[in-house]
């Protein structure tokens, strides 16, 4: 079905996210959506779909008047919308993930559900799909790239002809990806009008036919595929010259010379931790980046864990600063001088309701004695909120309002303030726009020149080679293989030592 | 695993536009202007109600409910909850009565000790031992209570030291020495809670404990240490309270944990943790507290008394609890 949607607008409250924005979307075409963090692009979808209500504008489908009063009108009237969140219920099966809003078609007498033929149906649309997933498996078991995939399931289960994806890559790395974009092209044959939200311009290079860009709520452009490049994209996107090289230079010959003469700040002899680790050696220097790269699950997150004492108790020697390190909670670390940004900002990173000034001190906590400095929160916070221009109405305003981007400098602020001399970084630029992201980049490079050793794990294989010195590769538990500084790898190169 | 959308969470959010909202004042102030409400409606209905004396009555009453309720602020702050300390009065009250026979004034010691040990098995239960607090809190209210029983076999434990009995329960030109006492505490606890790094690692645990844990705050210590502090309040609150009957008794304290809990969440501190205050709990108790002499004073009838209260616990929580932040109210 064609969906043809007219000057809509949206605000909520004063805030403008969308300003009289126009958007086609074909059968069997993948149309790419993208635009910085705050350009309007979920609100579009989830005003498409009814989960928001659009101030004006209007929508056709196949010429038909299309105003539905909530999501399941809209998947009535076959349009589906995969949020960015994961909304997969734990507590369920996968059967019942698919169905979930829709279990009542499986009702027979008494209200009592027809468990089997649930699963079977739900099956059905998986193997159409491609997804390689069986409905009896335990979704514990599975990958986040597979869950993504069981909520795509969720939304064809009605036979929807508009299907919208809302940054559905996010947190998949490239297995993952590559999986769903296959999925993706099996939905283009059967004739879907697909709607695709992605940070990442290859991924829209791979299965976009056509482009639309949008900033700060208000439409760019609409392009073909291939009639721009990623650099022009991205320009456009953030309303200035990005430049080909986002990763600053690293590499120095003089630091080589000096790593390779020094002893190490960290280092791993043999650490192990029963079945998540096996064989773990690993040194970083003074000033060093070290890159750790691998599939989800491979042993880089534990890596970080055991460094940072949320994996207490490993086998193997760990020395930092060539004392023994056996941090049993993550104070212990913190302590020490190793500082931890976690994988999730919002769950892991920093409490939401609280204040940008309170998050900011939370990992220094400035004390004179028992009491807080209150003077140098104050100060650090703003000296913080200045040098990683963090935009926030005021340090004393809850971080709920920052968008994904500030919230992120807002935990590297908070990481970077008791003055670590080691930082783990756990995919840092994770669900960011390029142009946080470039400050994101040159906040850690500062960092690394200071002396501050940093160890960087990210699933973006173009991040990991640009900002790292060395990158470890991990797989199934070990490190499979390392690249030192003077090897250059492409990411192909380390794809195949990931799988 | 998963994550907020980039886009602003709270469509509500106020402090980010600079733009008030007319909810948001009552959220605030709803406590105050309960407070002024009952006085205004007490103070009609009784002439006897806005008088020194009675406004020295309503201190005294209010006396063991403040002490309790400060140390339940930093719990319920800190996301937890303690059901024992009704338990823990009777437990110090005991120790105190006991001790003045020989001890006099110093009998403050053993019931400050009594109830720090009483928070100290709380705490290390909760934050060692990993049993939820309310589970492991009720099972220490029972305890605690039943070694009451055990010691006094029902029988009262009477205080007669003429000394202790004037320092804690004696008045200084009119005003009652308990509420003096408690007014330095007040000080005291303020401070801790908004000027100590204790305090504002309290609140960080109940805003959000994994977040907290991966910060490098000391989660299972502080929590520790909150329970230590309550039994440390309640024992005090204990002492106060044995000095005014004159007496420890297995009585005493049965169901102050309900009326100490709703002076915390009246006044504005929410179960879930993570935001609270030390003048909201004040406020607090002063609303519960006037609420039952205001009652007494119009002679309404003591079956009636519970109804009000619990319609306006209920009533106070539901015109301030700030559904945009609770994602899982249950």
């Amino acid at each position: 079905m064609q969906l043809l949607a007219r000057n809509i607008s949206k605000s909520f409250g004063v805030t403008c996210a969308l300003d009289d924005v126009s958007i086609d979307l074909e059968p069997g075409k993948v149309r790419a959506l993208v635009g910085e963090n705050g350009a309007g692009k979920s609100t579009l979808f989830k005003v498409i779909a009814a989960h928001e209500k659009k101030d004006s504008g209007t929508i056709t489908l196949d010429g038909q008047a299309y105003n539905p009063a909530n999501m399941q009108a809209a998947h009535a009237a076959g349009v589906a919308l995969v949020f960015q969140e994961i909304t997969i219920s734990t507590s369920l099966g996968i059967a019942e993930n698919i169905f979930i809003d829709r279990m009542r078609h499986f009702s027979r007498a008494f209200g009592i559900v027809d468990a089997k033929a649930m699963r079977k149906a739900a099956q059905r649309i998986l193997d159409e799909i491609g997804a390689g997933v069986s409905v009896n498996q335990d979704l514990h078991q599975l990958d986040l790239g597979q869950w993504k995939i069981i909520e795509i399931a969720r939304a064809l289960s009605n036979e929807p002809k508009v299907l919208l994806l809302d940054e559905s890559t996010a947190y998949l790395n490239t297995q993952e990806v590559d999986a769903l974009l296959r999925v993706i092209n099996t939905l283009k044959e059967r004739g879907i009008s697909i709607g695709f939200v992605s940070h990442h311009l290859d991924e829209v290079a791979k299965v976009a036919d056509a482009i639309t860009i949008l900033k700060d709520g208000a439409w760019v452009g609409d392009y073909a595929v291939g009639e721009l490049t990623t650099d022009q994209i991205g320009g456009l996107m953030v309303g200035r010259e990005i430049g080909h090289d986002i990763y600053p230079a690293t590499k120095s010959v003089e630091k080589q010379r000096l790593w390779a003469s020094t002893a190490p700040i960290l280092s791993l002899e043999d650490v192990a931790v029963n079945g998540r680790l096996e064989n773990i050696d690993l040194t970083l220097h003074r000033g060093e980046i070290l890159g750790i790269g691998g599939l989800k699950g491979s042993g880089g997150e534990d890596i970080l864990a055991v460094i940072t004492g949320e994996l207490p108790g490993p086998t193997g020697q760990m020395r930092f600063e060539g004392k023994e390190h056996h941090p049993k909670i993550p104070a212990d670390a913190w302590d020490a001088g190793i500082g931890y940004l976690p994988g999730n900002r919002t769950g892991e990173g920093l409490i939401v309701d609280f204040s940008v000034q309170e998050n900011l001190t939370m990992a220094s906590r400035p004390r004179r004695g028992p009491f807080r400095d209150k003077k140098t929160e104050r100060k650090s916070s703003e000296l913080l909120t200045t040098d990683l221009h963090i935009k926030a109405a005021s340090s004393a305003v809850p971080c709920t309002s920052l968008s994904g981007g500030n919230l992120q400098k807002v935990v590297l602020g908070k990481c970077m303030a008791p003055n670590p001399k080691i930082l783990l970084l756990n995919n840092p630029t994770r669900g960011i726009d390029i142009g946080a992201r470039i400050e994101i980049y040159r906040i850690i490079h500062a960092l690394a020149a200071q002396g501050v050793s940093v160890i960087l794990l990210s699933e973006d294989l173009p991040e990991l080679i640009g900002l790292s010195d060395r990158i470890l590769i991990t797989r199934v538990g070990r490190i499979s293989k390392v690249f030192n500084h003077d090897e250059a790898p492409t990411e192909a190169e380390i794809i195949n030592h990931m799988i | 695993m998963a994550e907020s959308a980039d886009l602003p969470t709270s469509s509500t959010s106020t402090v980010a536009t600079g733009k008030k909202r007319s909810r948001f004042n009552i959220r605030t102030y709803f406590p105050v202007l309960l407070f002024i409400v009952l006085c205004f409606i007490f103070g009609v209905a009784s002439d006897r109600f806005f008088t020194f004396g009675n406004a020295m009555i309503v201190l005294q009453q209010a006396v063991v409910l403040l002490v309790t309720a400060l140390g339940m602020t930093f719990v319920v702050v800190g996301g937890s909850i303690d059901l024992s300390v009704g338990s823990i009065v009777a437990m110090s009250a005991l120790a105190a009565a006991v001790a003045s026979h020989s001890m006099g004034v110093a009998a403050i010691i053993p019931a400050m000790i009594v109830g720090t040990l009483c928070g100290t098995v709380n705490g290390v239960l909760f934050a060692k031992g990993k049993v939820p607090s309310f589970i492991a809190t009720l099972g220490t209210m029972t305890v605690y209570r039943g070694i009451v029983l055990y010691w006094t076999r029902g029988a009262p434990e009477e205080i007669t030291n003429d000394l202790f009995l004037a320092v804690f329960s004696g008045r200084t030109m009119g005003v009652p020495n308990s509420a003096l006492i408690a007014v330095v505490i007040v000080i005291v606890i303020y401070i801790v809670f908004n000027n100590t790094v204790f305090g504002r690692e309290v609140r960080a645990i109940g805003g959000g404990e994994r977040v907290a844990i991966l910060t490098g705050i000391r989660v299972d210590r502080v929590k520790l240490l909150m329970f230590v502090l309550l039994g440390l309040l309640s024992g005090l609150a204990g002492l106060l309270q044995g000095a005014r009957v004159m007496a420890a008794t297995a009585q005493l304290g049965i169901g102050l944990e309900l009326d100490v809990i709703a002076s915390v969440v009246v006044g504005g501190t929410p179960l879930t943790g993570g935001v609270g205050s030390i003048q909201g709990t004040i406020l607090g108790v002063l609303i519960i507290t006037v609420l039952s002499n205001g009652m007494n004073m119009m002679s309404v009838d003591p079956y009636l008394q519970s109804i009000v209260k619990g319609v306006v616990l209920v009533a106070a929580v539901f015109v301030t609890i700030d559904r945009t932040k609770i994602g899982i109210i249950k």
